[in-house]
């Protein structure tokens, strides 16, 4: 053999420590992201873009790599820029994997020494505790170890799940070096001159040991990274945990905040499409892949060339030239002002330490959605869905268990729910072709005969008209005291299949199987427009800009009646999602696509898809929403009901998570409405009597629970300050309330 | 096995109530009961060869072994592929003419033990994902990528689980056997006029053979904790989906944390290490006469 024993492995080719050269590059690489990553990334990793063109053509999240210029890799599902995303992510990553792997270091550093130096029982309890160490998977360690702590613990939780077994492959390491160096002569002759075992190990073993100790923290930090990445591929992560975050709203960006481990977890979305994945697999990869080859070349260096080159990849003559004119005098001005050194070293790090904490901790909170939208509230409740909006949202709460204050029939039992004026008049329609108005005690103010059959509830105008639509296709207006107004026949031939909502013009629109007609404060028909080829029950409901009227998936001018389109997604798709467009509480424009809600605004001529949010649930529930809304704190809610299951009530945060999940079990239940705190007011019938509750997101259990003893089917209802107003089918009005005299 | 039972349940049966109280607006109770009369029910019914139902109210056992026989076949084909290839790696990688494996191996094995295998499987995956989409006209994909069967659908799930194990243990092959070539007596031997080729293969190999069946059951080891990962990538109805579905909040698993299941699976698990440990290490005594006579040594000077 003509090549010294080791010779080929020292070069890959040339004399160069490839290993070394190749490791430290991508090592560097990941360093100046983790230090300056945040400062280069060209937009903001939070900001989500859901109207970028491509091709020319507005088209939703997730962009392609290279699909739109200035988003390199593409965009996340949320359209958020990956590049950025993986700039900013990088740090908090190995932020963690460094913490982590200098607690394995220690930690088997001193378990190995002490394993390795001491013999009889001790050592050989502390050996056959690193082989259980090491049997364990690191990964299903970590796995129970980060459960137990709790992941909302964050980096903590971290440290002791991956440490909890990580320590022993180093340990196992340290134990035999130190076994080597026990039988070392120099040991032998340390302790000849009286020096103690803790002496021996602290400035003799220890010292040895100090020099893989570069090469250890790089596997370390390697084999951190690898097991980090695969959790967060099942879903831990820092700042994960994905409860916590959502009342707080400073940690609701935590999990928003990039982290690899995260972006691994939620780019699991679609397996058929696994370009994210990819991009984000491969960085981790790298920064794998540099750490191990740095670990590799440094024990190469080592078993080559012991501790005499100092930087080995470099040609001879640069290299004494550093050796004699850059790390001598250093190492002799080091030696010199070692006091110095050391206190500049540590502030320095406290600094460094301080300034990323700074930096991870204090993250710039997303910009929260301002808007001066005002639900009218001048009518306590002015249509079936408290307002011409549909939002069902009121600004007020009922937090005390009310009870049935009083009942009152109504002819032929109430159309729907009832309308309540600013005075707290009460309107209901009844079947036999009436109008009552009751006052808030219950007790009949007049009553007013209709020409035909009134259908849902009646709606209110700004100054306290009454409209109500009827089986006979007309609409009639009553002035506050009952007195009819005129009857206009606004169908040609169809009845009514819901009642009236007035926008502020006092426009009304109603209802009409299929079609909506609008209907002038003077009585005349404006215009007809077939929305929807479908049997609908529904009234419209008003945009929060009062110029565009909904019926499902229709968007009609309110002027002219003139069909506007969107593109939020392909009709072939939409057809069997029952999709809708809606208007949030707080003034937003959205969209429901089976149990997605899309953000989008409308632009001069037409609509187009908004750089809003996208709440999606993952839905097991074979029944598409019957309601839908969004409160002003963003939370989407959708509501389930049939005649033949169970009551759905869900919420949704604003990344898409559930934050409320509650099951009314009684077919055909009816939410009456929302409150101030998000609560949703559920009464169903539970075939003997009436329950109704106050149930907020995220429990179980309601806050109150009433009962009417009446088995009637609910119709609608109101709520307003103390009391809920129920309508019965067949039945009349019942008033749940906290106190028995009558409100406001 | 009792204490991984014990700790499994008294894991799911404190942490249950804990990651329900996470829900900022749960406003169920957050207390922990004891668990110890809680677990002494569980053992009493356990005694009674009773091991607790799913959510499905499938017995645990059942489940295990359904979703285990998924698992356990997986492992053994990815097994014994990757002895058979790494073995073969390992040996190719030593040559006459130079000391120590060949850097082939060391390179290809650096970046392999860094490619973690889920990204292996997503590369498989996007792979034939493309394949699919633009090289064929076929109307199925040319290997599934999805679901279960013992057929075509084993490939892709296979070479992810395998490659890292195979590069370990060809690397370790590698390292050993060029070591071992270097010892006195394979120089004596080659002296002696036998081929280095018999040198390598009858005589080193053999005495490596022990130490590469320690990293076998690492191997083995390795394998069963990357198969959360695998079988959740390649929608694999296997023990590891049923660990990750039973522990991942996320996954929606009606099963999260049930304490039976969990303690049930645990068992499974460590006995099973317990098992692979103890059947390596037996079958290494059995092969290496030297570690037997090291361990009589400890004996005999333990009992002196």
């Amino acid at each position: 053999m003509k090549a010294s024993p080791r010779s080929h492995i020292t070069s890959g080719f040339k004399g160069i420590n490839w290993y070394l050269v190749l490791g430290a590059a991508l090592v560097a690489f990941m360093t100046l992201i983790a230090v300056s990553g945040p400062a280069l990334a060209p937009q903001d990793p939070m900001e989500e873009n859901f109207d970028l063109a491509v091709d020319g053509r507005i088209r939703t999240p997730p962009y392609g790599p290279g699909d739109v210029p200035g988003y390199p890799l593409g965009t996340d599902r949320f359209g958020r820029d990956l590049w950025s995303r993986i700039l900013w992510g990088v740090r908090p990553t190995m932020i963690m994997v460094i913490s982590v792997a200098a607690v394995r270091l220690v930690v088997g550093l001193i378990l190995g020494m002490v394993a390795g130096w001491s013999g009889g029982r001790r050592g050989r309890i502390l050996e056959s505790l690193i082989a259980t160490a090491l049997s364990i998977p690191v990964l299903i360690a970590a796995l129970i170890g980060i459960y137990a702590v709790g992941i909302e613990h964050g980096l903590f939780a971290f440290i002791i799940g991956l440490g909890l077994t990580g320590w022993a492959e180093t340990a196992r390491l340290v134990s035999e070096q130190t076994r080597a160096i026990k039988n070392q002569t120099f040991v032998e002759a340390a302790r000849a001159l009286g020096a103690s075992d803790r002496r021996i190990l602290y400035y003799h073993v220890l010292r040895q040991i100090m020099s893989l100790l570069w090469m250890l923290l790089a596997f370390e930090i390697s084999a951190t990274l690898l097991v980090s990445a695969e959790l967060g591929f099942l879903g831990y992560y820092i700042g994960g945990g994905v409860w916590i975050e959502v009342l707080d709203f400073v940690s609701v960006n935590a999990e928003g905040l990039p982290e690899l481990g995260q972006m691994l977890s939620s780019s699991l979305i679609k397996i058929t499409d696994p370009t994210v994945l990819l991009i984000v697999g491969s960085f981790i990869c790298a920064g794998v892949l540099g750490f191990n080859l740095l670990g590799e070349g440094l024990r190469l260096r080592m078993s080559q060339i012991r501790g005499m080159r100092r930087f080995g990849f470099l040609p001879a003559s640069v290299e004494e030239w550093l050796e004699t004119r850059v790390v001598q005098p250093a190492t002799i001005w080091l030696e010199v002002n070692r006091r110095l050194v050391w206190s500049v070293g540590l502030i320095a790090l406290f600094a460094f330490g301080s300034w990323v904490v700074y930096k991870t901790v204090y993250f710039r909170p997303l910009q929260e959605q301002t808007t001066d939208f005002v639900i009218p509230g001048d009518h306590l409740w002015s249509t079936e869905r408290h307002d011409a909006f549909g939002t069902l949202w009121v600004p007020l709460s009922m937090d005390t268990q009310p009870e049935v204050v009083w009942n009152t029939a109504i002819p032929g039992g109430p159309t729907g729910g009832p309308a309540v004026t600013t005075d707290g008049t009460i309107i209901v329609a009844g079947e036999e072709n009436v109008v009552v108005a009751l006052d808030p005690n219950g007790s009949i103010l007049w009553q007013t005969a209709l020409e035909q059959t009134p259908v849902g509830s009646p709606a209110l105008d700004t100054g306290g008209r009454i409209f109500v639509a009827d089986l006979g296709g007309g609409v009639t207006a009553l002035d506050p005291n009952g007195t009819v107004l005129w009857r206009v026949n606004a169908s040609n031939g169809r009845n009514a299949t819901a009642g009236p909502i007035v926008d502020a013009r006092g426009y009304i629109y109603v209802t009409f199987v299929d079609t909506v007609a609008a209907v002038s404060p003077l009585g005349q028909v404006l215009w007809r427009q077939m929305a929807v080829d479908a049997y609908l029950e529904e009234p419209p409901r008003l945009s929060a800009d009062e110029s565009m009227v909904y019926l499902k998936n229709a968007a009609m001018r309110a002027e002219t009646g003139e069909l506007l389109s969107i593109d939020v997604a392909s009709p072939e798709d939409a057809i069997f999602l029952d999709p809708a467009y809606f208007t949030g509480a707080e003034g937003g424009n959205y969209y429901r696509l089976g149990h997605q809600i899309i953000g989008w605004r409308s632009a001069e001529s037409d609509l187009e898809v908004d750089p809003a949010l996208t709440w999606a649930y993952q839905s097991f529930v074979a029944m598409l929403p019957e309601e839908m809304g969004m409160t002003p704190a963003s939370l989407a809610w959708m509501y389930y009901t049939t005649s033949w299951a169970d009551a759905r009530m869900v919420w949704l945060d604003s990344q898409s998570r559930v934050v409320g999940n509650y099951r009314f079990p009684y077919p055909g239940a009816k939410l009456i409405a929302l409150g101030q705190n998000d609560e949703a007011y559920l009464c169903g019938s539970t075939g003997a009597r009436v329950i109704c509750i106050n149930i907020p997101p995220g429990t179980d259990t309601p806050v109150w629970t009433s009962y009417i003893d009446n088995r009637a089917q609910v119709l609608g209802g109101a709520l307003v300050p103390g009391r809920i107003y129920i309508a019965l089918a067949g039945d009349g009005l019942y008033a749940l309330g906290t106190n028995k005299t009558g409100a406001p | 096995l009792l204490f991984a039972n014990f700790i499994g349940f008294a894991f799911a049966f404190a942490n249950s109530p804990v990651v329900s109280g996470n829900n900022p607006y749960s406003r169920g109770a957050t207390n922990v009961p004891p668990v110890l009369p809680a677990y002494w029910e569980y053992l009493q019914t356990v005694l009674r060869g009773d091991f607790g139902a799913t959510a499905t109210s499938e017995p645990v056992l059942q489940t295990i072994s359904r979703f285990g026989s998924a698992s356990l076949g997986l492992i053994g084909i990815s097994l014994t592929l990757s002895i058979l290839i790494g073995i073969a790696l390992g040996r190719l990688s030593v040559r006459r003419n130079r000391a120590g494996i060949a850097p082939w191996l060391t390179f290809t094995s650096t970046i392999g033990l860094a490619l973690p295998s889920f990204y292996v499987a997503i590369l498989l995956i996007s792979l034939f994902l493309l394949l699919f989409l633009y090289g064929t006209s076929a109307k199925t994909p040319l290997i599934p990528f999805q679901g279960f069967g013992w057929d075509a659908h084993l490939i892709l799930p296979v070479l992810a689980l395998m490659f890292q194990p195979t590069v370990k243990i060809a690397r370790v092959t590698g390292g050993l056997l060029s070591e071992e070539m270097e010892k006195q007596y394979v120089t004596a031997g080659l002296s002696f006029g036998h081929s280095f080729r018999v040198m390598k293969s009858r005589y080193a190999f053999r005495a490596i053979l022990a130490p590469v069946l320690l990293t076998i059951a690492a191997s083995l080891r390795l394998m069963i904790a990357e198969l959360i990962i695998i079988e959740r990538l390649f929608n694999w109805p296997g023990i590891g989906r049923l660990i990750g579905s039973a522990l991942s909040v996320g996954a929606g698993s009606s099963d999260l944390l049930a304490p039976p299941l969990i303690a049930a699976l645990l068992t499974v698990l460590v006995a099973t290490f317990l098992i692979t440990d103890f059947i390596a290490t037996f079958f290494a005594r059995l092969i290496d006469p030297r570690l037997r006579a090291e361990s009589e040594l400890k004996t005999a000077a333990s009992v002196a």
